[in-house]
């Protein structure tokens, strides 16, 4: 990894003391002017799919839904979930082969021990299905990290397919009384492979000279309000916090508690005045803005009292190591009834960092193979053909007692040879053929209904 | 506002190759569009606005009603200008509105309920009930449309139920071609409308979501929850002389986690909340057969193309509250015939 050492030390030595009041005035020009790029729009699919912020916490009920979609062809994908830091840090790494457009979502805690097309191959074609897919459970009651997604060839490595898109879903969920339910979306941040580049493994280039993938970004900007800040909307007084989430670009994944970097965060509020300070960032930096930039006082710069206005504009860059990328979580504690809601987004990137950032791989080891037991709490379809099961009505193929236009399709679409008599696992009676015969009798059914 | 089309027809569609998008959500743009805006019956927006360059900057922005009313119907629509020195962020509450107050007090402690305090960026109307959209474009001092590429915007929708839906902005870059006129030419090439070509970037041709089937469980709630999925819609491009609605037809392309795909259609008004529940059956889990649905949505050729954010409601239990989460779709592709936004004249309020 190239660091960046030494880099804009004029500037970091200016943000030396943790809380520093840099400048008091609107339109000192201390600043280089940022262009924005036209061209490296962020929000088309992409090869590598960084998502910033995964917790989950049984004791609190919190936990990340992670949804994957590719939205190309067939393609294979690599994951790597970092938690801790240092020689804590703890890595996960797991594969699974997306079918075209198919999506995917698991839950962090519990994983996703069986794809719904797990049977390879799949009408006749090999790399058609979910085989060898398998997301594991996070072994711990409490994870907070960070999980990057690689789109990869059969045999793991890298390819340039900008095929991914991804969100995570971050929730809190207390069933016993009062019940309450906290949720927040983010998108996973998108870095697309370059046209023409090639990949290489086991270091991929972000940027800089040779770049395979987009660069990193030279600014993150947060959009945020102060902490502490009241807002009045809809008339009810509500406190408002923000959490950031942020983690390098470049990581050695075959090291990942190796990642050092001094990042610059620099605040400017409604009075256009801006305040500063630095903070160091490990494999990653979850933290309320309100424990950043404390002063001799123990107040954070980034409280509302503290800056005299309820918004600010914080903008990052990293003095020493890797760009950050990342996510902020916004809560909202309504003050008459102290309910909370939480909403999430991803951080504006501008510019294109002008270093090398990469992301090492680690050293390969075989697939994790799905375990033997596979838990049975949700029943699915899958793509090897099930034994079937009598059908009391045929065409009825998730056995709810009627056939539905959907159904019917479906048997076409068996018939045509574009879906696997799994599709209908209850619409077809044991060792029948999906004919058409089969299916007028389903379109009889629909028509009137099942027999009893 | 929305009509449903009927059947739904079975399709196995592979899409081609992807094309890179043009619009963005999370870089600094010249001209921002904000698809979902609501205030009234216990709901409300914030708005953050932000200024990314080190000079000042200042925009137009227009609150467009999702309904028309009147006689003849035309769309209301309430402009307001802004002003931001370098780096400014600011924000206001659409119900609310901010005036300008340079007595606001700071924040300070003790002092949290400060909202006002800072430079305020102009006066902001009020508008206490509306449903509708809202545009902002880029201007200089003087009042003309330039492509400074230093505006961000964020809205966080406040729900009656207290939930929050946040998303971003849908920036456009904008182009040195710009020739300052009341007519923004969004992609496309030169033609009498736009005779310098594209001034911003192209609208979207597809958008697309990965989303819960409606009716499917919320994985972490469990058994007795439900989800329910709804799109807001905009027109990309508006005539704000005029003031009419387009009408605007949304195709769908559906995708299951067993890679069966299915196709449905609707239209809206110019704008609207679609609950895709509403549009279709095939939207539900029973029908669809999987707890997730990748869906692409495009306008039909030569129809207008749209902007679109998304918000999940989650259901906990029938009889809870739903608890919604707001999530901005992907973009792919861009239109290649211009798109415009028709700028009103300064006697008509520029």
């Amino acid at each position: 990894m190239l660091r960046r050492a030494n880099i804009r030390n004029t500037l970091a030595a200016q943000f030396g003391g943790g809380f520093l009041t840099l400048v008091v005035f609107l339109l000192s020009g201390t600043l280089p002017a940022l262009a924005s790029d036209p061209v490296a729009s962020p929000d088309p699919p992409a090869a590598i799919l960084v998502y910033p912020y995964i917790v989950t916490d049984a004791s609190l009920g919190e936990d990340t839904i992670v949804e994957v979609t590719n939205v190309g062809q067939p393609v294979s994908v690599e994951c790597f979930y970092v938690g801790g830091d240092g020689p804590q840090a703890q890595l996960i790494q797991f594969s699974f082969h997306l079918t075209t457009h198919q999506p995917v979502a698991w839950r962090a805690s519990s994983g996703l021990s069986q794809f719904v097309l797990g049977g390879v191959p799949i009408f006749g074609v090999p790399q058609q299905g979910n085989g060898n897919s398998f997301v594991p459970a996070i072994p711990s009651d409490t994870f907070v990290g960070s999980l990057r997604c690689i789109t990869v060839d059969g045999n793991g490595y890298p390819v340039a397919v900008n095929a991914l898109v991804g969100s995570a879903r971050i929730e809190q969920y207390e069933s016993s009384s009062p019940q309450s339910l906290r949720i927040a979306s983010y998108r996973a941040v998108g870095i697309q492979a370059l046209p023409g580049t090639g990949t290489s493994y086991p270091t991929l280039i972000l940027g800089g000279p040779g770049p395979q993938y987009q660069a990193c970004p030279s600014v993150l900007i947060l959009d945020h309000f102060e902490d502490g800040a009241t807002l009045e909307s809809t008339g009810q007084p509500q406190q408002v916090t923000t959490t950031i989430a942020l983690v390098p670009c470049s990581v050695n994944l075959a090291s990942p508690g190796d990642s050092n970097s001094v990042l610059l965060l620099e605040q400017y509020n409604e009075f256009g005045q801006v305040t500063g300070t630095r903070q160091t960032m490990g494999t990653q930096l979850v933290r309320p803005l309100s424990e950043l930039g404390a002063g001799s006082g123990g107040r954070s710069l980034f409280q509302a009292t503290v800056q005299g206005t309820l918004m600010g504009q914080t903008r990052i860059t990293s003095a020493e190591g890797s760009a950050p990328l990342g996510v902020a979580i916004e809560s909202h504690r309504f003050t008459d009834s102290d309910h909370v809601s939480t909403a999430a987004f991803t951080l504006y990137r501008q510019g294109n960092s002008s270093y090398q950032d990469v992301i090492t791989f680690p050293v390969r080891v075989d697939p994790t193979p799905p375990p033997t037991e596979i838990p049975t709490a949700t029943p699915v379809p899958t793509a090897t053909d099930p034994p079937l099961v009598t059908a009391t009505c045929d065409g009825d193929c998730d056995g709810s007692g009627d056939v539905t236009v959907v159904e019917i399709i479906t048997m076409l679409n068996i018939t045509l040879g574009t879906a696997g008599p799994s599709a209908c696992p209850n619409g077809i009676p044991a060792g029948a053929k999906v004919d058409i015969s089969l299916i007028i009798q389903a379109v009889n059914h629909a028509l009137n209904q099942c027999p009893s | 506002m929305v009509k449903a089309h009927g059947l739904v027809v079975a399709a196995a569609i592979l899409l081609a190759a992807v094309a890179q998008a043009e619009v963005t959500t999370d870089r600094s743009s010249s001209l921002l569009l904000f698809p979902r805006i609501v205030a009234g019956g216990g709901t409300d927006t914030i708005i953050q606005l932000s200024n990314t360059s080190n000079n000042g900057r200042h925009a137009a922005c227009f609150y467009v009603a999702g309904e028309s009313t009147g006689s003849p119907p035309t769309l209301p629509v309430v402009r307001f200008d802004v002003s931001l020195v370098k780096q400014q962020p600011t924000h206001w509450s659409v119900a609310s509105g901010r005036s300008v107050d340079p007595t606001d007090l700071p924040c300070a402690p003790g002092r949290t309920e400060c909202y006002g305090a800072g430079l305020d960026p102009g006066t902001i109307p009020a508008v206490p009930v509306f449903s509708g959209s809202l545009i902002c474009v880029e201007l200089d001092a003087s009042g003309f449309p330039v492509p400074g590429n230093t505006l961000r915007g964020r809205a966080i929708v406040q729900e009656s139920d207290g939930s929050l839906g946040g998303y971003n902005a849908i920036g456009f870059v904008g182009f040195d071609t710009n020739n300052m006129d009341d007519i923004l030419c969004l992609g496309g090439t030169t033609d009498p409308s736009c005779p310098a070509g594209a001034e911003y970037e192209a609208c979207a041709t597809e958008w697309i979501l990965t989303h819960p089937s409606d009716g499917a469980n919320d994985p972490i709630v469990g058994t007795g929850s439900t989800q329910q999925t709804v799109l807001t819609v905009a027109s990309c491009g508006a005539d704000l002389v005029a003031r009419q609605p387009t009408p605007l037809t949304l195709q769908f392309v559906l995708t299951n986690e067993f890679e069966q795909s299915f196709t449905t259609s609707t239209t809206v008004s110019g704008w609207g909340d679609i609950p895709l529940g509403t549009v279709d059956p095939i939207f539900l889990r029973g029908n669809i057969g999987s707890d997730l649905i990748y869906t692409n949505i495009q306008a039909p050729s030569g129809s207008p193309p749209f902007v679109v954010v998304a918000r999940t409601l989650v259901q906990a239990a029938l009889d809870a509250t739903p608890v919604a989460t707001a999530i901005n779709l992907h973009s792919i592709g861009s239109t290649t015939t211009a798109v415009l936004i028709r700028l009103p004249q300064p006697e008509e309020g520029r």
